[in-house]
């Protein structure tokens, strides 16, 4: 080869290899550690050699120095655990409290909608995987809020109520426990909306400031709880147990999704160990399914299904079933045990009327569980 | 050069190439349903396939004995016929059985890699096996330029092939009956080499099978393909208490029934649910847009909408609305449905439906809408990309009455979108805020955009109150329900999150809306994938490196004193693959972009391509005959570097000039059949000049492997990265840049050889 093409040839595979490592380099996020805020996690213990293990959620992590938490909140910082979306949320937006779903709470009010990045489960289906399948860096944008400037935001905004919702409060567990106590302090309501896997003591701790909770009651099955959301059903049991124990005002949604979930048997058992385990009075939200994230081409739920999982939820004795995400179903509305009569005449999110008497069926006076007053 | 009188070889030749693209198109359409026709799938099975036929054609090459070439390609094309059928069966259901998937696009990039090349070798490989062992064969019979005089008639029989599908096939039969027939044809070819071969008992009653068998399949054809695609559709929906479905020439149509519930699916992404659709996002969608309009009164719907919007906007003082969708095959697929809703719409009589496609029809009307709005689309492949464009909405504005409003909507979050959302956000609000003076979105699940040369009224007041008058509210819409929609801290930090990311604006010649709809996908489904494909817009000039260092890598191959020239005729033909590749997508591109999409025009522009390089074939022949092999090679690389640019420049001018469509159609039509002339030209020329060392099946094999890697290489990078990131000039000038390096490489190899005294042509 004569040596201007040698010269040529060495000179282009040079810039190849200068561009190939420039493209494939990866940028170091930017202030990536001045952006992180850290607040030491709640309950975790230190099993040697500086690896902890964290105790917020059934899976109970492993997690070695520099090392992350399966949910990506939580970093292990030379043997100490933090929780690194401490006062940065990702998302604080004014909702209807039907959409929670808590139909037995306040009617017709707002909350204000808390969440960060970040969550323990991967269900295939979320609605809110922007956050929940993001970590802090990762995702499009956090705000600086501490639990006291959310407090204020509430009642400057003159909204009653704080939720914990979009992703899993689990994830950001002690970001929402000082934000409760601070706000039962102040006179504002709490409740979050999770899928049922805090570990027993940080729930019990929780559920001292919390006013209601709506637990995702994804399936009765482990097969769809591994499969589907990489999560575990008993844990999930275990949970609505103590929510119910503790006497803080529980709803249940299932979700109910074709060909994963609505084998009529599997519902019934669902319903059965509900109406066993819980009481008959626990509203059960049966919603239904539309094409999200990796879910796209899964077709959404039969109307035909969803009143099927509501007759068998009536027989096996549940007194508050409701079919959501249905608009215009008459079902989507809240009806008296007893006469039947229309308690909350609802259409979609939009609270149309409402037929109680201090708790109380209007039309036939049967005392209807709930938190209907602040 | 003429074929030989009764040469039976010129039309099985023929049949190869003809089998190849038909076959292509249909294992490509299956795709486009297991997918949901995202861009990206596309472009990796398409790579897939053609890379798979080049190491068949590598791979046939080596086959050098004698006395196996006529049974070896008789028993190719039998395989070939018989693998088709099941491997159509297992396309759309194949995400489900190997990874427990309804769509493919939900397998990953690398899955979705692995599993087309899977699905796609046994036929791949086979039909790419056939192209060098039918050169031995005419190489054995003392012919001479095999190769060429083989090349001469894969692009007649391409040629053909494209022009039966695209301009009569598809309105006779659907893809499985086309299958049927496509297999018994090359089972009964086979069939036929395989007697002729050498006729044993068993191979007389193998050709007396298939005769019988083909001439069945033929008549027999729709029964037998109407219980393959039952049994494809079974296995891609188990538990569903059953399917029906349509293949128009635009796309498929199936519905699907469980559980008292059908749910339709166009291109295996879901349409409509009946006879209860998913009303909520849809009606929330049609009721603010037409709320936000004083007086509605002529509406002109794009893409779709049957199934609850037009329903929704029907609800409003609407005069006429003007539905178009390219495909008439969904308009009465619908009409069929147990759905009031359905039904309430097509009897309206204010509807009228047009099928045509959108930005044809818009550059035709002459008729002003007050409302226009746009179906749930995504801007995720070239065709529907162009409906999210600055000359899109330039045709909307056009179109547009006093106070005209557009609306549309993209993929959201009702919370916080993730980056690569809004980036695919902010790149068509930068197109639409240059167009329109004001362009409000209301975030959701998916955002929506009202976008119009004044600022219409959108308060909750004025929206509550229009909704009561026209008794339109559908019941949720109440006035709490629109405050919260309609908050202004939400809707303040949508527009600030939109403006506050730095994007290209998306534009016909730019699509860089269909790049950041790919991260997008890969934010979703592969976020290895969306991670490369942000850093490669951040760090694109690796393109150019990538040019550089093809060059460089040639350079050094072709340095050596024996292979030199041919390594250098293999890069040559390697590039012309990819500008090869080029042309076929990008001239169908411009012709949607400044025309619109007609199909049979689509299939003539097509048709002309390969005219082209039928045409170039011949002339390639007539060129080896004359022993004018070096200048000429030369003179045809110049060429095709040339020609690239030429595309951009055009469609520039085209676009400013806003000339009679018939002369967009015209330069194009020139322009693929001069294009395609000077790759096929290339082919024969450099397949003599190629030193065979004796074997030419051999040499045609590395050849047409050559060829049909640089397609692989442009299928895989064109329209999925190249394209949407440098938009049409950028892609056209790369690509001739790649040509003139390829030119360089064979200039100093072809001095080298004649410095040595090599042989000339």
């Amino acid at each position: 080869m004569s040596i201007d093409r040698r010269l040529v040839t060495i000179i282009c595979l040079l810039l190849v290899a200068a561009a190939v490592i420039y493209v494939t380099l990866e940028k170091p996020p930017e202030d990536a550690e001045d952006s992180i805020v850290f607040r030491e996690t709640m309950y975790y213990r230190n099993i040697g050699n500086d690896t902890v293990e964290c105790g917020i959620c059934f899976r109970r992590c492993i997690v070695a120095e520099g090392d992350l938490g399966y949910c990506r909140n939580r970093k292990n910082i030379d043997g100490t655990l933090y929780n690194i979306v401490y006062g940065k949320p990702s998302a604080i937006q004014v909702d209807p409290v039907e959409k929670e779903p808590q139909h037995h709470f306040l009617p017709g009010s707002q909350i204000l909608c808390i969440g960060t990045a970040g969550c323990n489960f991967h269900c295939r289906f979320c609605h809110n995987w922007p956050l929940s399948q993001r970590d802090v860096e990762t995702v499009g944008r956090t705000f600086e809020r501490s639990p006291a400037d959310l407090v204020e935001e509430a009642q400057r905004r003159g909204i009653p109520t704080i939720s914990f919702t979009y992703n899993e409060p689990t994830s950001f567990y002690e970001y929402a426990y000082d934000t409760a106590k601070l706000a039962q302090e102040a006179g504002i309501n709490v409740i979050f909306h999770s899928n049922g896997s805090m570990s027993p003591e940080p729930l019990r701790a929780l559920l001292e400031y919390t006013d209601a909770v709506t637990i995702d009651l994804k399936a009765f099955d482990e097969d769809f709880y591994r499969d589907v959301t990489e999560g575990r059903l008993e844990p999930v049991l275990d949970t609505l147990e103590i929510i119910r124990q503790e006497g803080v005002w529980l709803e249940i949604v299932n979700l109910v999704i074709p060909t994963l979930n609505d084998d009529p048997e599997q519902i019934r058992q669902m319903c059965r160990w509900i109406a066993t385990n819980l009481g008959t009075d626990i509203p059960l939200h049966f919603n239904r399914f539309s094409p999200a994230y990796r879910l796209p081409t899964l077709p959404a739920t039969p109307v035909d299904t969803l009143e099927m999982a509501y007759e068998i939820a009536k027989e096996e004795g549940l007194q508050f079933v409701v079919i959501g995400n249905v608009p215009g179903h008459e079902r989507n509305s809240t009806f008296c045990p007893e006469c039947d009569s229309p308690l909350i005449e609802r259409h979609h999110f939009t609270v149309n009327e409402v037929h109680l008497d201090d708790g109380h069926c209007s039309n036939c006076g049967r005392e209807i569980p709930g938190i209907w007053q602040p | 050069m003429k074929p030989a009188p009764r040469d039976p070889l010129g039309f099985i030749i023929a049949l190869i190439g003809a089998g190849g693209i038909v076959a292509q198109v249909l294992m490509l359409r299956e795709f486009v349903v297991a997918s949901g026709g995202n861009e990206l799938v596309m472009g990796i099975v398409l790579a897939n396939w053609l890379m798979l036929e080049a190491l068949g054609a590598y791979l046939g090459g080596r086959l050098n004995r004698e006395d196996l070439l006529l049974p070896g390609l008789g028993a190719a094309l039998i395989l070939f016929g018989c693998i088709l059928i099941p491997t159509m069966i297992i396309i759309t259901p194949f995400p489900r059985l190997a990874f427990g998937v309804l769509s493919a696009q939900e397998m990953g990039m690398w899955g979705l890699t692995m599993a087309s090349s899977l699905l796609l070798a046994p036929s791949g490989l086979l039909h790419g096996a056939t192209f060098p062992l039918a050169v031995q064969l005419i190489s054995s019979a003392g012919i001479r330029g095999a190769t060429g005089r083989a090349y001469l008639f894969e692009t007649l029989g391409t040629l053909v092939g494209g022009v039966l599908i695209t301009a009569g096939l598809w309105f006779r039969f659907d893809a499985t009956q086309l299958a049927v027939i496509l297999a018994a044809s090359h089972v009964g070819v086979g069939s036929f080499l395989l007697r002729r071969a050498a006729p044993t008992r068993f191979r007389r009653m193998l050709f007396s099978l298939s005769i019988i068998a083909a001439v069945v399949c033929a008549i027999w054809s729709p029964r037998f393909a109407g219980d393959f695609r039952d049994l494809s559709l079974d296995l891609r929906w188990p538990g569903a208490d059953g399917t029906t479905y349509i293949d128009t020439p635009y796309g498929n149509v199936t519905e699907v029934r469980y559980r008292g519930e059908s749910t339709v699916y166009y291109d295996g992404s879901p349409l409509v649910t009946a006879p209860n659709p998913d009303l909520a996002m849809v009606q929330d969608f049609a009721h603010l847009g037409a709320a936000s309009h004083p007086q509605p009164s002529r509406v002109l719907a794009l893409a779709g909408g049957l199934g609850g919007m037009i329903h929704a906007l029907l609800e409003h003082p609407v005069e006429e609305l003007v539905y178009v969708d390219m495909d008439p095959g969904v308009p009465g697929f619908l009409a069929g449905m147990d759905c009031e809703v359905l039904a309430a719409e097509i009897s309206d009589p204010r509807l009228r439906i047009e099928n045509r496609d959108a930005r044809l029809f818009l550059s035709r009307t002459e008729n002003e809408y007050d409302l226009v709005i746009l179906n749930f689309i995504d801007p995720s492949n070239i065709s529907s990309n162009r409906l999210f464009t600055r000359e899109f909405f330039e045709l909307v504005r056009g179109v547009s009455a006093d106070e005209g409003l557009l609306i549309y909507s993209l993929p959201g979050s009702p919370t916080e979108m993730a980056p690569q959302t809004l980036r695919l956000n902010a790149s068509i609000y930068l197109s639409a805020r240059a167009v329109f003076d004001s362009v409000e979105v209301i975030p959701g699940d998916r955002n929506i955009y009202l976008a119009s040369s004044n600022t219409p009224a959108f308060d909750v007041e004025t929206l509550a109150n229009r909704l009561e008058v026209r008794d339109a509210d559908p019941g949720f819409m109440s006035h709490s329900y629109l405050s919260h929609r309609l908050d202004p801290s939400r809707l303040g930090l949508m527009l600030e999150n939109l403006t506050s990311v730095t994007v290209a604006p998306n534009e016909d010649l730019n699509p860089r809306a269909l790049y950041y709809s790919m991260e997008h996908w890969g934010g979703v489904f592969s976020p290895g994938a969306a991670s490369f494909l942000r850093r490669y817009e951040e760090r694109g000039m690796v393109l150019y490196a990538a040019i550089l260092g093809a060059f460089a890598l040639a350079l050094l191959l072709t340095s050596g004193e024996g292979g030199g020239l041919r390594r250098s005729m293999l890069f040559s033909i390697w590039t012309s693959g990819i500008a090869g590749m080029a042309f076929d997508i990008l001239v169908l591109f411009v012709f949607q972009a400044l025309y619109g999409f007609v199909y049979t025009m689509a299939g003539v522009l097509m048709a002309a391509f390969m005219a082209g390089l039928y045409l170039g074939a011949r002339w390639g022949n007539e060129i080896v005959e004359r022993n004018l092999g070096y200048p000429i090679f030369g003179f045809l690389e110049a060429k095709l570097c040339l020609t690239l640019p030429l595309l951009y420049y055009g469609a520039a001018y085209l676009g400013r000039a806003d000339p009679p469509p018939g002369a967009i159609f015209a330069f194009l039509l020139i322009y693929g059949v001069v294009s395609g002339s000077g790759v096929g030209a290339q082919f024969p020329v450099a397949a003599a000049m190629l030193p065979t060392s004796g074997n030419e099946g051999t040499a045609a094999g590395s050849l047409y492997a050559a060829d049909l890697l640089g397609g692989w290489l442009g299928g895989l990078t064109i329209a999925v990265v190249m394209f949407p990131l440098l938009g049409l000039r950028g892609t056209v000038w790369m690509l001739a840049s790649l040509k003139a390096a390829s030119l360089t490489v064979f200039i100093l190899s072809s001095k080298a050889v004649k410095r040595l005294g090599g042989h000339s042509v």
